[in-house]
């Protein structure tokens, strides 16, 4: 036995050899930086000559700063237009079409529409930013159309105004999304066995009590990683933002990724940007690992009961 | 109050009829078995009662009520699924009280109901398991659990247990047909296996291609299979079938093997085309050098019977004898069919002579 036992741990050491490539690239373009930034963060430097150490200066001045409080409530905000409402009305969708479209027009209307669903994922973000910007412009197609239908008292800046903004990101951050766990809820419920809902039905369940009782339950692994996955993206958030409205009009769509870009690129001041960049790492890698364990723990029931 | 009453119903998938007029009439309180093989649309035609299936034209009714139009839920039946169709995220109790939970029962009344049911299955230690803590012959009690706490006018079961291996099989089989003495709930089973059919049904409705081939006892179809297909379908081993020419006396197989008809005679069908069917026991050892010669190809003794394979009239056949068999393979046996036990087809239509 102790020999099995040494020459399967020899075999597993040689499966180390295989992890190099991408370990290699983990460690140049994640590790190394990640780490020079937590250095520069305690450092005050302009891009230029050598960082001074400034010890927590620059983290006593991000937590009076405003902005980035500012910053982090948008975050919550995204939180709910990235993976809250998307991932609600995307399980309702995909339940439409599974249960009522597949089954009443066929399969290929269901492909039609979850590929009319998805079509957003594979436009680059710059692209859809740009397609958005000009949609919601002042003199764009959405105003346009109010004005042609007799609903021009509801045109408005979009974009441009200081409330109006952020909603108007969060909708296209709605429209971006939806096709991602649409797809995935989708793979789910095609895994589940139909006569779980003939069986509901003959046990008396309507439509809205089969999705209650049967499909939110059977996609649970799913919502899940759903939920995980939209929310560090929501923790994240850069580039619609930056195409968009570039944090503005006035940071009422700021986010911790645009301020730390900002201060990194416009008024360059490096470490304060290095600091912001790992605040908001630490907030992510928190909410991250919470979500982990909860889901551990519920694998962990699973097993045990 | 639990008849069920078919007539003329058809079923279309697209532009293709997979059922063909069907008409059966289910008396309240039998125990109904819908047998034949896969796709002969046995489990469709249950799936129509259920209310799973629009019903193409014809009428379902379900005690003195036409169902065509009603809800599942609406129909007052229960079904038990082949893949048992448990509810994996609930408690055995939650899984059998969920209709009745729907229903708006209250909570000590449904309690109550499930611990009945529980109590008839012995599934009584296990309703705060989950489905998967289960084995497979528990959750197919869970899954009729389901059905009966409903107390519904008819079950339907759909290859119930066809997920279980073969000894579940057997003791399963046993309990829903104690459970429908007990109940008296008219039922209506689904399985592609005979024997499941035969030794569960009160009746049997022989399906093959979208129609109809026989309704009867069990007995009736194994002792007066009404054509071929159920001479071929019911009875294990398969009755045992030879092509050939009637005679006034005698039917003579395609190699030229004459066999004697006895009294019966050709049934008014000499001169035709037609078929000899013989059960496995309905041949007898003959004196050596009597009867017919036939090449044994294997001898396999149970002990209570011996089942002998013999080549007779260039065919496979199969005979089971009370008596044990000394003979090796690749001997010649003497065997005496016994003709007032004969079974005789048109060879073209497949109609009993």
């Amino acid at each position: 036995m102790a020999t099995v036992t040494k020459s399967y741990r020899q075999n597993n050491s040689a499966y180390w050899l295989y992890l190099f490539p991408g370990l290699i690239g983990f460690v140049l373009v994640v590790g190394i930086p990640f780490l020079m930034n937590i250095g520069i963060s305690f450092t005050k430097w302009r891009g230029i000559r050598m960082p001074t150490f400034i010890g927590l200066e620059n983290y006593e001045r991000l937590i009076t700063d405003g902005a980035f409080w500012m910053s982090l409530q948008h975050t919550l905000f995204f939180v709910v237009a990235m993976a809250v409402v998307p991932t609600i009305i995307s399980l309702i969708v995909a339940s439409v079409l599974f249960d009522y479209v597949s089954a009443r027009f066929g399969q290929q209307m269901s492909s039609f529409f979850r590929a009319g669903y998805y079509l957003p994922q594979i436009l680059p973000i710059s692209v859809a930013g740009v397609l958005w910007g000009w949609i919601l412009n002042p003199h764009g197609v959405l105003n346009l159309i109010l004005d042609a239908t007799g609903l021009g008292a509801l045109s408005s800046n979009w974009l441009g105004d200081q409330t109006l903004a952020i909603y108007s990101l969060g909708f296209v951050m709605v429209w971006l999304q939806i096709g991602y766990s649409l797809v995935i809820f989708m793979a789910g419920l095609a895994r589940v066995d139909p006569a779980l809902y003939e069986a509901a039905e003959l046990d008396g369940a309507g439509a809205a009590q089969r999705f209650w009782y049967v499909t939110i339950p059977m996609l649970r692994p799913e919502i899940f990683v759903i939920g995980l996955t939209t929310t560090i993206a929501a923790l994240k958030v850069f580039a619609p933002v930056y195409v968009m409205t570039n944090g503005g009009p006035d940071n009422a769509t700021l986010v911790p990724s645009f301020f730390s870009y900002y201060h990194f690129f416009s008024t360059v001041r490096i470490g304060y940007g290095a600091a912001i960049a790992t605040a908001q790492t630490a907030i992510t890698i928190v909410l991250a690992l919470i979500f982990l364990w909860v889901q551990a723990r519920q694998t962990e029931e699973a097993a045990h009961d | 109050m639990g008849a069920v009453t078919i007539s003329d119903v058809r079923k279309s998938f697209g532009t293709i009829e997979v059922l063909h007029g069907i008409s059966v009439d289910i008396a309240e309180g039998e125990f109904a078995v819908l047998v034949g093989p896969s796709g002969c649309g046995k489990s469709t035609l249950l799936r129509m009662i259920a209310g799973l299936e629009d019903i193409s034209s014809g009428e379902i009714s379900i005690g003195d009520r036409v169902v065509n139009q009603l809800a599942p839920k609406d129909r007052d039946i229960a079904m038990v699924f082949q893949s048992y169709a448990l509810y994996p995220h609930m408690t055995v109790a939650e899984n059998m009280g969920f209709s009745l939970k729907l229903a708006g029962v209250p909570k000590p009344e449904r309690r109550k109901r499930v611990e009945e049911a529980a109590a008839i299955l012995g599934l009584t230690d296990y309703l705060d398991r989950q489905p998967r803590q289960l084995s497979g012959g528990q959750r197919q009690r869970v899954a009729m659990g389901r059905a009966i706490v409903r107390k519904p006018a008819v079950f339907l079961f759909d290859e119930p247990l066809s997920n279980l291996d073969a000894k579940l099989r057997v003791q399963m089989r046993s309990e829903i047909k104690q459970n429908h003495q007990r109940l008296k709930t008219t039922t209506v089973y689904v399985t592609h296996d005979q024997i499941e059919a035969m030794t569960m049904a009160d009746r049997i409705v022989v399906m093959n291609a979208g129609r109809i081939e026989q309704i009867g006892s069990p007995l009736e179809l194994y002792d007066t299979p009404a054509n071929l297909f159920v001479a071929g379908f019911i009875g294990s081993p398969a009755m045992n079938l030879l092509t050939g020419v009637l005679e006034a006396d005698a039917f003579v197989a395609d190699g030229g093997t004459r066999i004697a008809l006895g009294s019966a005679g050709a049934r008014g069908a000499a001169g035709r085309k037609a078929v000899l069917g013989i059960r496995s026991e309905h041949f007898a050892l003959a004196p050596e050098g009597g009867g017919l010669q036939a090449r044994i190809l294997t001898i396999e003794p149970t002990g209570s019977e011996t089942q002998v394979v013999l080549t007779l009239a260039g065919r496979d056949i199969v005979a089971g004898f009370r008596e044990r068999i000394a003979a090796r393979p690749g001997d010649l046996l003497s065997i005496q069919p016994q003709a007032e036990s004969f079974h005789l087809f048109d060879a073209e239509t497949g109609a009993r002579l």
